[in-house]
């Protein structure tokens, strides 16, 4: 393993980026049978290297492969594990959609779901660290339909173990920077204790840098819990709040990092690099410098890809001014292999 | 007595309507384009609803993005602000932010009248609802950067909802659904419910069906004594000890039971529903059997499935359907 030193505040995304609209086309006509798998994928594939370059010119430090195969956070995994069920769309907001699964028998890991996803990702990456987007055991288990364990604890249990194997194959396949994505954490107060077991059960014996995101939600419901949670970084999303709740950062362990959200996802409003300056200049107060990362609220994909890219652009540009202000501060120290 | 099958809330909307309206936001399709496939759709989901003898539907249908959208729009002094998660759902609503001093305008009038028009061109027997979210729920569910207290929050809220639900009436609405899911949790402020309701009531002729869901009623119930409630809709799915309760509490109001879980795929067995219908109608004149909640959190056609066990389920008892 080598070391190494990122710039201070390093800038990342959440996972997602809004699809090119060819490949939108390419899935449309793959769905109608009129394009063959492979094309698909090789489309998949160049859509990764677009949104790759996006980040790549908007200055972003760790980029993701955008979530370019993934329709959506729960189901990409359901569809990949056997024992899940699709009805059909359920609205989120909005006109959003996504297609809620549904458990219909015993769950079982039936091989690497993202695996291919990260290396595909490392070799056309211009940066040596990359972030990989994992949807966590609770997530996947209160965002589907139980209709066969006997509880949602239960549910969550094994999708834990699944899940583990799948951060373990990651480890081997040599990631470093893997983020759990568990925005329904702090959605049912009664759940959260057992919930977090069922999160730490999924990161058990796994060697990596884990983030962990949690968005739209009650963070002081899981506040008790940041010393507990095998992670060592919050992303959370503070620019919908209008950066309200920013005294959540002051609850996450001196050891542990705050991956700051300055960018709305929900609003084709592109923030001002001022605006966005003014959020980070307020989080410094709270924090050093050394344990804040900068990233969207949350995914991208939701937006047109040129807003998405000039929004990238804006807390890019907002983070050098602040850098520029903290002359002397060493960033944060990666081990990847 | 009377035993109906009857929405709560609102159906899921299909998947291509919601394409449709995003078109119609970004101006891709024009408004007698828009207008006429919502109209047909509408139609296609009423004519279905009453087949399977659901005799009572609702305004809000599947036209509206969340309980407070349409409210937060055309209420002066209201906007509507970031996403928020809708109680401890995997949806989310845009939470109203209370600018400046509420002024009532007619919100979802114009829902309640393209419904209905619908449903008598169609010849349909069908029964409209309309629906309005409470002023305590409101209140709490909003970010008050106005008023003083929520006390005073939830009285201008009541006051606009109630003129609001006085429009309703006129125009034909037998009742006028209140929802107020936060009675359900712990540590309600009941004097402010019951303020807000009170104020709300007052200026309302049409019956008052107030709606409660994901979690149990009994620690108010008591509380709910005196206000004009004609029917009270309790969740039975998810607090299906409270029924015992309730069932021998008699405050003359109606029951509407939520028996149909409208946050899971799994369907209801119709005898089990039936026999919950005949325990009730027992006890109370008017019983509606109803899905526990609105019906959004479920694919479209899980939502009908339901919707068929829901009706053969009153049909299956003395004086339903």
């Amino acid at each position: 393993m080598d070391e190494l030193r990122l710039p201070v505040l390093p800038t990342t995304v959440i996972g997602s980026y809004p699809r090119p609209r060819w490949l939108r086309e390419i899935i449309r006509l793959w769905r109608a049978g009129r394009v063959k798998e492979k094309h698909l994928r090789e489309a998949f594939d160049d859509a990764v290297v677009a949104v790759v370059r996006d980040q790549e010119e908007a200055g972003v430090d760790i980029p993701s492969d955008g979530e370019q195969r993934r329709d959506e956070m729960v189901e990409y995994f359901a569809e990949r594990i056997e024992g899940f069920r699709f009805y059909g769309p359920v609205r989120v907001w909005g006109n959003a959609y996504y297609r809620k699964p549904a458990v219909v028998g015993p769950l079982k890991y039936k091989g690497a779901i993202v695996v291919e996803e990260f290396d595909f990702l490392r070799r056309v990456s211009y940066s040596p660290v990359v972030k990989v987007t994992i949807t966590g055991p609770y997530t996947i288990a209160d965002w589907s339909f139980n209709e066969y364990y006997s509880s949602k604890e239960e549910l969550a249990f094994e999708l834990a173990r699944i899940i583990n194997r799948e951060l373990k194959a990651l480890e081997e396949a040599g990631a470093s920077y893997i983020q759990i994505d568990e925005p329904a954490l702090p959605t049912h107060p009664d759940e959260v204790e057992w919930a977090v077991m069922a999160v730490n059960e999924a990161l058990r014996g796994v060697n990596v840098k884990l983030g962990m995101h949690i968005c739209y939600g009650d963070y002081w419901r899981i506040a008790p819990y940041f010393e507990e949670l095998r992670v060592s970084q919050f992303a959370l999303e503070f620019a919908n709040r209008g950066f309200k709740d920013l005294g959540i950062a002051e609850a996450i362990p001196e050891d542990k990092e705050l991956g700051f959200g300055v960018i709305d996802v929900h609003s084709r409003r592109v923030e001002s690099v001022e605006e966005v300056a003014a959020a980070l200049r307020k989080i410094l107060k709270i924090l050093p410098p050394q344990r804040i990362y900068v990233n969207p609220d949350c995914g991208l994909k939701l937006l047109p890809r040129r807003i998405a890219k000039r929004k990238m652009e804006v807390m890019v540009k907002a983070t050098k001014i602040v850098r520029g202000e903290l002359k002397g501060v060493e960033g944060p120290v990666l081990r990847v292999p | 007595m009377r035993i109906e099958a009857a929405l709560v809330g609102g159906l899921p909307r299909p998947y291509r309507i919601g394409r449709l309206m995003s078109k119609y936001r970004d101006g891709k399709v024009d408004e007698e384009t828009y207008m006429s496939r919502l109209r047909k759709e509408l139609v296609k989901a009423l004519r279905r609803v009453e087949r399977y003898g659901v005799t009572i539907v609702v305004n809000s249908m599947f036209l509206w993005d969340d309980l407070f959208q349409p409210f937060a729009e055309a209420f002066e002094g209201v906007e509507r602000g970031g996403l928020y998660r809708f109680l401890d759902n995997n949806f989310y609503y845009r939470v109203p932010i209370i600018k400046g001093p509420i002024r009532h305008r007619p919100a979802s009038l114009s829902h309640f009248k393209l419904v209905k028009g619908l449903v008598e061109e169609a010849g349909l027997n069908l029964s409209i609802k309309a629906v309005i979210p409470g002023p305590y729920t409101f209140t709490l569910m909003s970010e008050n950067r106005f008023y003083n207290s929520a006390r005073e929050l939830a009285l201008e809220l009541a006051e606009a909802l109630g003129k609001e639900a006085r429009l309703l009436g006129e125009a034909g609405a037998e009742f006028v659904e209140v929802h107020e899911p936060l009675l359900t949790l712990q540590g309600v402020q009941v004097d402010l419910f019951k303020h807000a309701y009170e104020r709300l009531s007052s200026k309302v002729s049409a019956g008052l069906w107030l709606q409660t869901y994901f979690g149990p009623l009994e620690h108010v119930l008591e509380e709910l004594e005196g206000l004009r409630i004609d029917v009270l809709g309790v969740d039975a799915v998810e607090a299906p000890k409270q029924l015992e309760g309730i069932l021998g509490f008699d405050a003359g109001w109606g029951l509407a039971i939520g028996a149909v879980d409208s946050r899971n795929t799994r369907v209801e067995r119709v005898g089990e529903l039936r026999r919950l219908v005949q325990m009730a109608a027992e006890r109370f004149d008017r019983v509606f059997l109803t899905p526990n909640s609105m019906m959004d959190f479920i694919p479209v056609q899980v939502a009908f499935r339901k919707l068929r066990v829901l009706g053969m389920a009153v049909r299956g008892v003395v004086g339903g359907g």
